[in-house]
């Protein structure tokens, strides 16, 4: 009788064993295209695409200046803003290999109003003008390929490889007077980023750890209306991010990142070589993305803390991706 | 007779058991209610704590007509941050504790003036700060004990409180030649003042919350007046060889009276998704200060608002709320379009 009890209760825990193998085994791919920014891994796998849509909003108000104190930007009279909306679209072509492009629509508007008066000559009036540039801006190509994949103990370190090509206008257009004409909506330049992203994942926790350097090539633009084209270099920028997600409940996850950048400044060849001050800026970013089936709604804000010689006002970004 | 004892204590260890599982289950049903089903004050023992980030563009300005004026083409648009501190407590069913208070940081740009004489140029530009906490304020709620769920109706008084230091900070005016030759300088008046006002307020108002399936309408109405007469200081300049001295003042105000209305339509789209659309507008009067010796009143100040945003109920403990705020209407006063993230933390503080 003892036998026939202990004979049972092995094939019970066997049994069981073998259910729990095979819950692993089966994983739909729809379920995999449903994997939130924590558990999903860094590359789309083999055959997947995703499509997405941002949209980004900056108003340039304060700045980190020389001696890293957040001052306002005064005596300019001037006012900017800009909206980019940006089409993305990532495939995997094998689980380890993800290729992507964007490609970005700027609305950049940017106001002057001054009062202009000469006592003397009775002369009294304000100057105002708006200046508007809107088109496309420059198309982001690029892949990233997993070194290593996650493993229990080991994080998944991904390379990333993208290039950013002149392909919005570089010039004022439309010059009509120095206070009319439509601004550029590209840089002008080429550019060539590499980074290295480390990810491990302790659900329901994930922390991230990426470093970038971006390379800027030289180019040549028109600065201002009725300037001739000169030859320019931005500067080089180097980064480092450290993040950490978890989540909230099964579909709405929240990730904080906080960011180091150092960036040298740009030179533009004038006859007189002219350089502007290169700095640094330390940021946070706090992240909260909705996962709704193959649908993820995401928005950030990246708060400037603290830094030199860059801008100290927030930037805002929504962003909406579907997984095909 | 041991046997007895174990069976006794198996059956007050199953009725603990059973209370307590009552317990969770009404904190948790209480924790994730349905937006449009919630009180408009806390159930007892119910703490919250509210908080958040705004941050706004003051892009407009409403002239004494009610007429609109851009500021992006006047040269004078400004940034606001601003994060929001509240903490909600029921006491009981029916009656609730507010502690609120929020840090703001703006400064609000004046028109760049370039002042021509004889070859040289003057440029003055003027910023105006405002950073710091706002006046504590108070309050406490009072539902009338109407039991009858689509109907709930509160009284609301409260009292602001003067706890920051509120007076302004001696201003940074800088003279700085540019030009030796032609004498051509910079001339930049920097004000830094407070973000509270320093005065004591009072203030009384009601709230009635309708609710239907899935809908919701909230409309509130608050008086708030200064309690008494309030001290400031003002802080004035002259430039003596191209160095700014300053002398502090003391001054008499008074905030007058304001009228706060709130209208807010609730749709429950799903158990943990809630639309809202609001509308907000304040209405000040009578105040004055005697800032320049004379006691002057203050002109009307008037400003609607139109917001439109969603409530996610992620956890019971935790509620995301976003909503991006328009202004439609006002008079003498300057508006700003906001957006504004929050988060709530609810807690159920005792056994219920």
């Amino acid at each position: 009788m003892k036998q026939i009890l202990y004979i049972s209760i092995i094939l019970i825990i066997l049994g069981t064993e073998k259910l729990y193998a095979q819950v692993e085994e089966i994983i739909m791919p729809s379920d995999l295209k449903q994997q939130t920014i924590i558990t999903e891994p860094v590359t789309l796998r083999k055959g997947f695409l995703r499509a997405g849509i941002s949209t980004n909003f900056i108003m340039t108000d304060r700045l980190f200046n020389d001696n890293m104190k957040k001052d306002y930007v005064l005596g300019t009279n001037s006012y900017g803003k800009t909206w980019s909306y940006i089409l993305g679209l990532q495939y995997g072509i094998i689980d380890r290999l993800q290729v992507s492009v964007r490609i970005p629509y700027a609305n950049n508007q940017y106001f002057v109003s001054t009062r202009i008066t000469y006592p003397s000559i009775n002369y009294d009036t304000i100057l105002s003008f708006k200046i508007t540039g809107r088109g496309f801006s420059d198309l982001e190509t690029g892949f990233r390929y997993q070194i290593v994949t996650e493993s229990e103990s080991f994080p998944s370190i991904t390379l990333g490889v993208y290039g950013i090509l002149p392909t919005g206008s570089k010039n004022p257009r439309n010059i009509k007077s120095d206070t009319e004409y439509d601004l550029p909506t590209g840089n002008g330049h080429a550019k060539l980023t590499a980074d290295i992203l480390l990810k491990k994942v302790y659900y329901p926790y994930s922390f991230t750890l990426y470093s970038y350097y971006y390379y800027n090539f030289k180019g040549e633009k028109v600065m201002f209306p009725y300037e001739d084209a000169i030859k320019f270099k931005n500067g080089g920028m180097i980064g480092v991010n450290a993040g950490f997600g978890l989540h909230l409940n099964d579909w709405i996850a929240l990730v904080n990142d906080i960011s180091v950048t150092r960036f040298t400044g740009n030179t533009y060849y004038y006859s007189q070589i002219v350089k502007s001050p290169g700095g640094w800026d330390l940021s946070y970013m706090p992240s909260v993305y909705f996962q709704i089936r193959k649908f993820r709604f995401f928005e950030f804000i990246q708060i400037p803390i603290i830094g030199k010689n860059s801008g100290a006002d927030p930037v805002y970004s929504i962003n909406l991706q579907y997984i095909f | 007779m041991p046997s007895l004892n174990k069976i006794f204590l198996l059956l007050i260890l199953l009725l603990i058991s059973c209370q307590l599982s009552g317990q969770q289950i009404n904190r948790y049903e209480i924790l994730t209610e349905r937006y449009v089903d919630r009180p408009i004050a806390m159930h007892k023992g119910q703490l919250q704590f509210n908080s958040g980030y705004e941050f706004s563009i003051i892009n407009r300005k409403y002239d004494v007509a009610g007429d609109k004026i851009d500021l992006a083409t006047d040269g004078s648009v400004s940034a606001k941050h601003l994060i929001p501190f509240e903490v909600k407590f029921g006491i009981l069913e029916y009656l609730q504790l507010t502690i609120s208070t929020e840090y703001a940081s703006m400064g609000l740009r004046d028109q760049n003036h370039n002042i021509g004489s004889s070859g040289s140029v003057l440029y003055v530009s003027e910023l105006t700060r405002y950073k710091g906490l706002n006046d504590l304020f108070i309050g406490t709620d009072l539902t009338v004990p109407i039991k009858w769920h689509p109907l709930d109706f509160i009284i609301s008084a409260g009292i602001s409180l003067p706890s920051f230091n509120h007076e302004p900070d001696k201003p940074q005016h800088s003279y700085t030649i540019l030009d030796p030759v032609d004498g051509s300088a910079s001339l930049v008046y920097r004000y830094n003042n407070k973000y509270c006002s320093g005065a004591m307020i009072g203030l009384l108002g009601s709230s009635i919350k309708i609710r239907t399936g899935r809908v919701s309408l909230i409309g509130s109405f608050f008086y708030s007046a200064g309690m008494k007469d309030a001290m400031s200081v003002n802080w004035e300049s002259r430039l003596v060889e191209n160095e700014f001295q300053y002398q502090k003042y003391e001054y008499q105000f008074n905030p007058g009276k304001t009228i706060n209305y709130y209208g807010e339509i609730a749709f429950q789209a799903i158990s943990w998704f809630t639309i809202t659309g609001i509308f907000t507008g304040y209405k000040s009067n009578g105040g004055w200060s005697n800032i320049t010796g004379k006691k002057v009143g203050y002109p009307e100040k008037s400003l609607n608002n139109l917001s439109f945003g969603y409530e996610i109920l992620i956890s019971q403990n935790l509620r995301l709320e976003q909503q991006v705020i328009l202004p439609v209407a006002g008079k003498n006063l300057m508006a700003n379009w906001a957006f504004l993230t929050g988060i709530s933390l609810n807690f159920m503080t005792f056994a219920y």
